[in-house]
């Protein structure tokens, strides 16, 4: 099971690009594109530890595509966990949603070869508006837009949860789980095992959900990373804003549940904790949308377990990427900070345990 | 001897400088940074002005839970050797249900995890806990 990045949205570039890489660049997008290709600008757009985001401007001078594309470069890091996709699936996984309706930044081309730019890339286009998830809860521009934009969220999810096992273009994520949660619980059991220092509070969360495990309500393509940060938002575009749904590395067969609990979870509400839908607006029009275009009902019970396990697993993930630093492999202030994080999940999980 | 200012005391001046005479003059890219580094202080300086406290009562609470003596242990690593023990296994019987058929134990155990959370957000976070409305 991969793991979503709890670094913030700006971290600096480290990792330059020569010129001849470039040149290297602009070949590939020429055969890419069947035209002679001018690149106008390159410059990294946020940052994160596991994917690297450049702006990329070209400039077609002939052929199918001839004209200015304005585009994201998507790099694996140096440092990208094991666990998450590579670039071929994540481009498959985009190319899937992008067919199925969902707003997505349209995926173009992959880029496997090393010889490029030393590291596997794809390329998709530029979508506006920002992800910034303290921006998009707390800044004005956005209060007129937030209520439409937690149904329109509710609606894009319930098209990704159309997107089942069986689909010819994801046979790479493997079979569909059994029993989801289930196997959640040992995942997450499993990651405390490996841990150097015991988790009494994690422990009784899963403890808690393992006796109120729900059955799984269907499997469907979860995206595992869905909430607020994650998609774009213009508020001078549409009504709801929303431009597109980001960050799809982690997405895998699932229980519908654990996308919407993880998008409503309070560690996600970027402390505006009294609207529950990711911090923008009460979860009742984001499952609104949900139902309207999913076709499904929402269990509060099934919901609740997993809101549970979006904490531990908020918790876990802290801890894994603390000990990324504490290991000596990649020292950093915000990684180290990280660590001390877990006390703020831990007691949402005895909140909603009822221990507290 | 203790040397004066303490701990706590030289923590909370570097981050007063670090937040008043430092950050007007950190480019915009490194002060995501600086403001981390100062809520470390913070952090560092409140864990040193609560000393061992947690921990003792920590490990007074596990003790109680077992049943065992609390012998006193003035040795630092020590202390934390004996908490970090009973710890472990408080997480193993919890995983494993062993305090279900009690519930009065399973009460004290549910307050002590209580206990030891709100500690803990004492010295991490102390403004999130006063946002949830506890302290």
């Amino acid at each position: 099971m991969a793991e979503p990045d709890l670094m913030t949205e700006d971290g600096a570039s480290r990792h330059g690009v020569t010129a001849e890489a470039l040149s290297r660049l602009a070949a590939f997008l020429a055969e890419a594109a069947r035209g002679p290709v001018t690149i106008a600008r390159l410059g990294r757009i946020r940052g994160g530890a596991i994917q690297e985001n450049w702006r990329l401007d070209i400039a077609v001078g002939s052929g199918p595509l001839s004209g200015r594309h304005k585009l994201v470069l998507r790099l694996s890091s140096l440092e990208a966990l094991a666990f998450s996709h590579t670039r071929a699936e994540e481009f498959a996984i985009l190319r899937a949603a992008y067919d199925a309706g969902v707003a997505v930044p349209e995926p173009l081309w992959l880029g496997e070869d090393p010889g490029v730019l030393g590291r596997p890339f794809l390329v998709m286009r530029r979508l506006r508006g920002t992800a910034i998830g303290r921006k998009v809860v707390r800044d004005a521009r956005f209060a007129p837009v937030r209520q439409a934009l937690a149904e329109r969220l509710g609606e894009e999810l319930g098209k990704i949860h159309r997107i089942r096992p069986g689909h010819p273009g994801l046979t790479f994520l493997g079979p569909a789980p059994d029993d989801p949660a289930a196997e959640a619980i040992a995942h997450y059991r499993a990651a405390l095992d490996s841990d150097a220092e015991a988790h009494p509070v994690l422990e009784w969360g899963l403890r808690w959900a393992e006796r109120r495990a729900p059955r799984a309500s269907g499997v469907v393509l979860c995206h595992r990373d869905y909430r607020t940060g994650n998609y774009l938002v213009d508020a001078g575009r549409r009504r709801d804003g929303l431009t597109g749904i980001l960050d799809w590395e982690f997405a895998g067969w699932g229980a519908p549940e654990e996308d919407l609990a993880w998008f409503c979870a309070k560690c996600w509400r970027f402390g505006v904790v009294d609207r529950e839908a990711g911090g923008i607006a009460e979860r009742a029009p984001f499952y609104r949308g949900y139902r309207r275009v999913s076709g499904r009902e929402i269990d509060p019970a099934a919901i609740h377990f997993w809101e549970v396990i979006a904490h531990v697993r908020w918790a876990v993930i802290a801890l894994h990427q603390t000990d990324r630093h504490l290991s000596g492999a990649e020292p950093s202030l915000e990684l180290a900070a990280i660590g001390r994080r877990p006390p703020e999940m831990e007691l949402e999980v005895l909140r909603l345990t009822g221990a507290l | 001897m203790e040397d004066r200012p303490s701990a706590t005391d030289l923590l909370e001046i570097a981050r007063t400088t670090l937040l008043e005479a430092f950050l007007p003059h950190i480019p915009a890219e490194l002060r995501l940074e600086a403001l981390i580094a100062a809520n470390v202080l913070a952090i560092t300086a409140r864990e040193a002005a609560f000393g061992e406290t947690p921990l003792r009562h920590e490990r007074a609470r596990l003790a109680a839970i077992y049943d065992a003596a609390v012998p006193p242990i003035e040795e630092s690593a020590a202390l934390a050797a004996e908490a970090r023990r009973l710890r472990a296994r408080l997480a193993a019987d919890i995983r494993a249900g062993a305090f279900e058929a009690d519930p009065a134990r399973l009460d004290q155990v549910r307050e002590h995890l209580v206990a030891t959370t709100l500690q803990r957000l004492r010295i991490n976070n102390p403004r999130y806990l006063e946002a949830e409305g506890l302290s």
